[in-house]
């Protein structure tokens, strides 16, 4: 009989191939190789993140050990099929040993881990390394994925499949390896700033289809909105403070709030937004940066998070600073993304009838930019425009916590 | 100390009219030393968690007041600074981190050494080298401003008898009455 004993996604710690290091969150880091016997069971014991842009052409690959009761088995082809897909047939039998062991000839199963010759050496046979073609991982998109691979085996001159184990997997495809704050080196278990699969489970289902940094990063700053107001919702009561964002990003606690417990509070402000969407989607390839505008401008009427009604923001004169996540130099001619509004997108941001548009991906413009859709024009009141500049000394990435 | 970019520095300082109050305090020789704010204890408020600050020192406390958790919620944030000057150039980083244009300087209350707040419902304030942050961060805005005053007593207190001043305090923050703009955000 044989067994799987364990399952090594991460083949090269060091920044290569398309395999990411990855670590839990601040406090848990992953151990390798990802799945063990015994010891993993649900699709989130047994993790791993893989980078488009790592991956290119190239093959996936992982490892596996296994091992046999029988001394005398020299070699085995071994693969895994999907067992979620199409979970080959059982072939029904009185004999309980037989129904354990006996899997089906077919070979049209979706196969997730390639065939291959595997020799055992005294019942063992250390890591060996398989191509991993997994049908159900869409290798050109941003993707979370649980995939249960059923395990199977066929010694030689016997033309029967046979299978041995099911192991469970989460898998999350990126576009590339992440931004700062998140780092890939060293990997050890005290870097808490490597990538954290607790940040690439709402990453990867929020941007989920994207193909590039542009869709991935507008994905992520509606779905961050989308979180008002039942989760977060502007800082109205409390002036427009920030609350996972003071110094640190506090994402500890975001993500303790995104599982509906308390975190830091229900209210954000816009450096929060600028930081969440940032990290967030910093952790799937893009490169954005959290910067700010101003200072001491008065703004069109918008709807901040979770306002459902067009005014000043929280009938305020206007904001003190404002802060987006931005690309490049943060500078005028650069996007920005700003899930802590909606603005106005129609010909007259000043006056009603407003007409809603995400502030994703808009290019920030410049003070004499009438009538274009730039998101200063959009923000800032006529009398607003010349205060409301780009500040881009201000770019910062805010380590995690 | 977290560092304020130059023109920021420059629109609070006007904004805030920071020649006015910067450095002044009748405490200045009289620095609190391991203010020990996580022995902090509110009756009839339960700590749902509490962090610590480094730069410069402090601690945060998450207080809700019933086990109905999204309801009734407040944070302090208490920092510990080398001296007034320090204080103060915290204070200044902390309004910073407020995007709204309507906080205001409060010249009548007699919180803090110098005290910058919302209504009833955002306070920040110094006194000596101390720097208290008051936000409510629950669906149930209440009303701070007694708390407000319970913790900047606790700090006269502390400046006046040492370490063994106490630091349980009573209050009863009620609900605030909110501005229209605070209540369409909350619905």
């Amino acid at each position: 009989m044989i067994a799987l004993d364990a399952v090594k996604f991460n083949l090269e710690t060091v920044v290569a191939g398309g395999s990411l290091n990855v670590r839990k969150n601040a406090t848990e880091p992953i151990a390798l190789p990802e799945w063990r016997r015994g010891g993993s069971v649900n699709f989130e014991d047994s993790v791993a993140a893989f980078a488009l842009a790592g991956l290119e052409h190239a093959t996936m690959h992982i490892a596996a050990s296994f091992s046999s009761d029988e001394g005398t088995l020299r070699t085995a082809e071994i693969r895994a099929v999907d067992n979620l897909i199409a979970p080959p047939p059982l072939v029904r039998s009185r004999v309980t040993s037989i129904l354990q062991r006996v899997s089906t000839a077919n070979t049209e199963v979706p196969v997730s881990v390639r065939e291959r010759n595997v020799p055992f050496h005294n019942g063992a046979t250390g890591m060996v390394r398989f191509e991993l073609s997994d049908p159900k991982i869409d290798r050109t998109r941003v993707g979370l994925y649980d995939c249960e691979w059923q395990w199977q085996y066929r010694v030689p001159g016997d033309p029967v499949w046979r299978r041995f184990a099911i192991s469970r997997h989460r898998i999350y495809v990126t576009l590339d390896i992440p931004s700062a704050p998140w780092k890939q080196m060293p990997y050890e278990s005290e870097n808490t700033q490597l990538l954290w699969t607790d940040v690439l489970d709402y990453a990867c289902s929020w941007a989920a289809g994207a193909q590039n940094t542009v869709e991935a990063a507008t994905a992520i700053t509606k779905r961050v909105n989308d979180l008002a107001p039942h989760l977060i919702t502007f800082d109205a009561p409390g002036a427009g403070s920030a609350h996972y964002a003071w110094s640190n990003f506090d994402c500890s606690a975001f993500l303790e709030r995104l599982a509906g417990g308390i975190g830091n509070g229900m209210y954000v402000n816009a450096t929060d937004c600028a930081t969440i969407v940032s990290t967030f989607a910093n952790a799937i390839g893009c490169d954005l940066w959290q910067s700010r505008m101003g200072y001491g401008f008065s703004t069109n009427p918008a709807m901040t998070i979770g306002s459902k009604i067009w005014q000043k923001p929280a009938l305020w004169p206007g904001f003190s600073y404002h802060e987006v996540a931005w690309e490049n130099s943060c500078s005028e001619d650069d996007r920005v993304y700003d899930a802590s509004m909606t603005i106005d997108g129609g010909l007259d941001p000043t006056q009603p009838p407003h007409t809603a548009i995400s502030a994703a991906g808009l290019p920030f413009g410049h003070a004499t930019g009438h009538g274009e859709i730039s998101f200063r024009t959009r923000l800032a009141a006529p009398a607003g425009l010349y205060p409301c500049q780009a500040q881009p000394q201000t770019r910062t990435r805010r380590v995690v916590i | 100390m977290p560092s304020i970019p130059n023109e920021h520095r420059q629109y609070l300082e006007e904004r805030y009219n920071v020649r006015a109050w910067f450095g002044k305090s009748r405490y200045a020789r009289t620095p609190i030393r391991q203010f020990a704010a996580e022995t902090l204890h509110l009756q009839g408020w339960k700590r749902h968690r509490m962090w610590r600050e480094s730069n410069p020192p402090g601690v945060g406390l998450i207080l809700r007041q019933h086990d109905n958790v999204l309801e009734q919620i407040m944070a302090i944030t208490v920092w510990e600074c080398d001296d007034v000057d320090a204080a103060h150039e915290y204070l200044l980083f902390a309004l910073m981190q407020v995007q709204s244009m309507a906080i205001e300087r409060d010249r009548v209350s007699e919180i803090g050494d110098v005290l910058f707040r919302l209504n009833d419902t955002f306070f920040v304030f110094a006194r000596a080298n101390i720097v208290v942050l008051v936000r409510n961060v629950g669906s149930h805005v209440l009303g701070i401003a007694e708390l407000a005053n319970t913790l900047d007593l606790a700090i006269m207190r502390r400046l006046a008898l040492g370490p063994q001043a106490s630091l349980e305090l009573s209050v009863t923050p009620a609900p605030a009455a909110a501005s229209e703009a605070e209540t369409e955000s909350l619905t």
